[in-house]
């Protein structure tokens, strides 16, 4: 079976201290997996190391069934992502942003303006993105990340900085992608509720570790919900950082 | 490649830098004449009671230009590239498919491009405005310039120019780049080592270059294999 995302024993220290310890996930095509951990579990981390922005120091890593290794980034093309924060070239306008993306992807202009309109975007396209607010910063950072209908969607913590209403309706729109395109999508984040909202399975990491990988109907059968069961694996929370 | 400088330059505009360097040209010949009437001796002493000038105002202002442009270089490396990893957007030009040493190797070459081009420009106009001038007030004086020369120098000081990213990329600061540059400038375009300043001389201008080529290399070798852990 090809997998969107596969990780086989995938290790990575910084100055000694272990950041990813002997990770093995896999994401299936077509779902949508939730990656859960608390603040500095390693799930920013994990997604560097897919992009070799970070480089592992063990261990393999294949997306859309192509190895992903030093010198050879073609399968980033059909990837579309939001790794630790939303980053903008702060002088240019939406609209400039987006293109310049289109450009190092190898895609043409002709979506930018629907997807600045899909994500509420459409009246501040040429406003300089530096006078943007933080939830809106993060809305035309999942307009990039959409924007060349990628088969696999990288997110990391997309909901920060939304209020209620565009967590609500980025929630859906994810959905919407996943159910139309089938597009893959990875999403990271240490809200047990948005991820169980939204989530086919489940990866939970802590402290450069997985702790388990679980299909949310696995979770319900044990007569749990993600809440109770992550509090299981990490025995009551103890002194461990617990997600919201 | 092409693709790469087109998206470079529609990132950081050079417009409002060809803008300046004339400004900035305009300044550095007014002021080359300027001193040149100050220190002509024109037979006796000169009227601040200074040495004579060894200098024609062309090479002065030649070594004025080259000085200004090293400090350029420093602007253009910034904004080219300390700013992306300063402002982390790095991060998102590495989830691009195109390799790492080749989003680099665009940057620097087009630094490298656009900087012979400003020293270019810059040398036709002094060499034009100088000897125009020096119809009018005979205290304004030209030399025959050496083409092949010039050219060495031109191309060395770009690349001794590269040495403040080196430096700038310490700590991804745009201040250490830039303040760097001044530092540079001060040491190889100052008339105390030879009269025209070390740059001046083709030897020490390839000796400087050499080392400006060689810290960059460290420097693109560094960026393109070490992680963005934060």
């Amino acid at each position: 079976m090809t997998y969107a995302v596969e990780t086989s024993h995938l290790s990575k220290s910084i100055d000694g201290s272990v950041i990813l310890n002997d990770v093995t996930l896999r994401v299936k095509q077509g779902e949508i997996y939730g990656f859960l951990g608390a603040n500095g579990a390693g799930k920013t981390s994990l997604m560097k190391t897919l992009y070799h922005i970070m480089a592992p120091d063990a261990g393999t890593i294949t997306l859309l069934g192509e190895r992903v290794e030093k010198g050879n980034h073609s399968v980033f093309s059909r990837i579309g992502s939001i790794i630790e924060s939303p980053v903008f070239y702060q002088h240019l306008s939406a609209r400039e942003n987006l293109e310049l993306h289109c450009g190092y992807m190898g895609a043409g202009y002709e979506r930018i303006g629907e997807m600045l309109a899909m994500l509420g975007l459409s009246e501040t396209d040429n406003k300089a993105v530096g006078k943007f607010s933080l939830g809106m910063k993060q809305r035309l950072a999942l307009a990039r990340a959409f924007l060349t209908k990628p088969e696999l969607l990288i997110l990391d913590e997309p909901i920060n900085g939304l209020d209620p209403q565009g967590v609500m309706e980025v929630r859906e729109l994810l959905r919407q992608i996943n159910r139309e395109h089938h597009t893959s999508i990875f999403i990271s984040s240490h809200i047990l509720d948005e991820l169980s909202k939204i989530a086919d399975t489940i990866g939970i990491i802590d402290h450069g570790s997985m702790l388990a990988e679980i299909s949310m109907t696995e979770i319900a059968e044990k007569g749990m919900n993600l809440e109770t069961y992550y509090l299981s694996l990490l025995g009551g929370g103890g002194s461990h950082a617990k997600p919201c | 490649m092409q693709n790469l400088v087109k998206l470079e330059l529609k990132r950081v505009s050079l417009k409002s830098h060809f803008i300046s360097l004339l400004a900035a040209n305009v300044v550095i010949t007014l002021l080359s004449a300027f001193t040149s009437s100050l220190l002509s001796a024109d037979g006796g002493v000169a009227v601040t009671g200074l040495p004579p000038a060894q200098l024609d105002t062309l090479t002065l202002a030649t070594m004025l230009v080259r000085a200004m442009l090293i400090v350029w270089e420093a602007v253009l490396i910034s904004a080219f590239i300390v700013e992306e990893y300063r402002s982390k957007t790095i991060n998102l030009l590495f989830t691009y498919p195109v390799q790492r040493g080749k989003l680099i190797a665009v940057k620097i070459i087009l630094i490298c491009g656009i900087m012979l081009l400003f020293h270019g420009l810059s040398g036709i106009f002094q060499y034009a405005c100088l000897s125009f001038i020096s119809q009018y007030f005979p205290f304004v004086t030209t030399s025959p310039a050496n083409l092949m020369t010039q050219a060495i120098t031109a191309l060395s000081a770009v690349l001794l120019g590269l040495l403040p990213l080196y430096i700038g990329m310490i700590k991804k600061s745009t201040i250490a780049t830039i303040v760097s540059s001044f530092a540079l400038a001060a040491i190889v375009s100052n008339s105390q080592g030879s009269s025209a300043g070390l740059m001046s001389i083709p030897i020490a201008a390839i000796v400087f270059g050499m080392i400006g080529a060689g810290f960059s290399a460290i420097t693109v070798r560094k960026m393109v294999s070490s992680d963005l852990s934060n």
